[in-house]
């Protein structure tokens, strides 16, 4: 799940998953973990180091109002997260002293390993003012040997540089097909297979060796899209089936809060591990338009606070003053109302998940 | 106009605002970055990631949980 206890050792391409990584410690890394405990100070202020995190403080900005508004149990479970993202993020930055910085997550699989960085390899990004936290983007760093942008905007640097744990152009993921890669067996574009006819011929060579293979190649395909799409609309039914029956659960009930704390705490510890699939990531984007979009976050946020903090009280709702929850009340007043909503929080999320 | 059309009126500006931002970063060439790119920068460190993934719990939880 997460980084360990020591300090980081050099991955190779075959490390073992996270939680085997106890087995290969050495000496050496078993006497600085030793020596580290016998020493909790610098270790206390980088957890500290943590809570400096933006995001971890704006987590806990949500979980003091939430709690002082009558939500105890979002308010803690927030927390929660505030003070696991924050030890996390102190305790990578304590164990890498600052030095390499990695973008990390446990071992990829699958698709997902396209995305690792390779250790010890900046990732550039954005990250926390002040926090130098492994795992965390350097604001405008551009990594050696893997710059970004992927995406231009006027006056940036044109595209054609890979992403950190993005692919080179022409490389695919682990069993997806190539375009213009040509599958074993399969003979290359304009290149006749021995046996085979020509362009333009009528392939006779069904029969033979590379025939077979160009079929096998082709039934592969078929059989993977078909999965994609047996799991999209898997996904799709199980949805729906999720929307509707907790949607059908009396609103703040216990079925309905542990139906949502479950799936919420499945998509979080996905997202611990790291990206589900690999994705193009931006690249440096423009300072003012990226902030006009965090004013307008914050503007909204604040909009919500005043209008909460306008209320008679936190826990009484006010029709002069209406918070977003109130506004959504009606609706979220009946069944269908409730699944709709459910609906959307689950695509939404299921964006984010694949972001 | 009231208090109450007020504090509306100001959730639909910023809605508005938001769709606006979005259609001048698609639509047009001004450096405003779309918001899918916002959040993939943001979640490629692990804690934007699972910050980002927190807060999209948390409505879940604020509309629908005790």
């Amino acid at each position: 799940m997460g980084s360990s206890r020591r300090g980081r050792q050099p991955r190779s391409p075959h490390h073992p998953p996270w939680g085997a990584e106890g087995s290969e410690a050495g000496s050496g890394a078993a006497a600085e973990a030793a020596v580290s405990a016998a020493r909790p100070g610098p270790r206390v202020f980088a957890l500290l180091a943590g809570f400096r995190h933006p995001i971890v403080a704006i987590l806990l900005a949500i979980a003091f109002f939430t709690a002082i508004s009558g939500k105890p149990v979002d308010g803690v479970l927030m927390l929660i997260a505030a003070v696991s993202l924050a030890w996390d993020a102190g305790r990578r930055a304590g164990d890498d002293g600052g030095g390499a910085v990695t973008d990390e997550g446990p071992p990829a699989t699958g698709a997902a390993a396209a995305t690792a960085t390779a250790p010890g390899v900046a990732a550039p990004g954005a990250a926390a003012p002040g926090i130098a936290a492994p795992g965390e983007p350097v604001p405008g760093e551009p990594m050696p040997g893997v710059a970004a942008p992927c995406v231009s905007y006027p006056g940036e640097p044109a595209p054609g540089v890979t992403a950190p744990g993005e692919p080179a152009p022409g490389v695919t993921a682990p069993g997806e097909p190539a375009p213009g890669v040509t599958a074993p067996g399969e003979p290359a574009p304009g290149v006749t297979a021995p046996g085979g006819a020509g362009p333009g011929v009528a392939d006779s060579g069904a029969a033979g060796p590379a025939g077979g293979a160009r079929g096998l190649a082709g039934a592969r395909r078929r059989v993977w899209r078909w999965r994609k799409v047996l799991l999209a609309a898997a996904l799709l039914a199980g949805g729906a089936a999720y929307a509707g029956v907790v949607g059908s659960f009396i609103r703040y009930s216990w079925p309905a809060t542990a139906a949502i704390i479950g799936l919420g705490t499945v998509v979080v510890m996905i997202g611990w591990r790291g990206p589900v699939r690999r994705r193009q990531v931006p690249g440096r984007l423009p300072i003012a338009g990226t902030a006009v979009w965090g004013l307008l976050f914050v503007a909204g946020c604040l909009w919500e606070l005043a209008a909460l903090l306008k209320q008679p009280t936190l826990t009484t709702t006010s029709y002069a003053h209406p918070t977003v929850s109130t506004l959504t009340d009606p609706v979220l007043a009946n069944a269908g109302g409730r699944s709709a909503m459910l609906a959307a929080w689950l695509a939404v999320g299921w964006y984010l998940v694949r972001r | 106009m009231n208090s109450h059309d007020i504090t509306i009126a100001g959730y639909l500006a910023v809605l508005g605002l938001g769709v606006v931002l979005q259609l001048l970063a698609t639509r047009s060439r001004v450096p405003v970055p779309p918001l899918g790119d916002v959040l993939s920068r943001a979640m490629r460190s692990r804690t934007g990631r699972v910050g980002i993934l927190v807060a999209w719990a948390w409505l879940g939880l604020h509309f629908f949980a005790r």
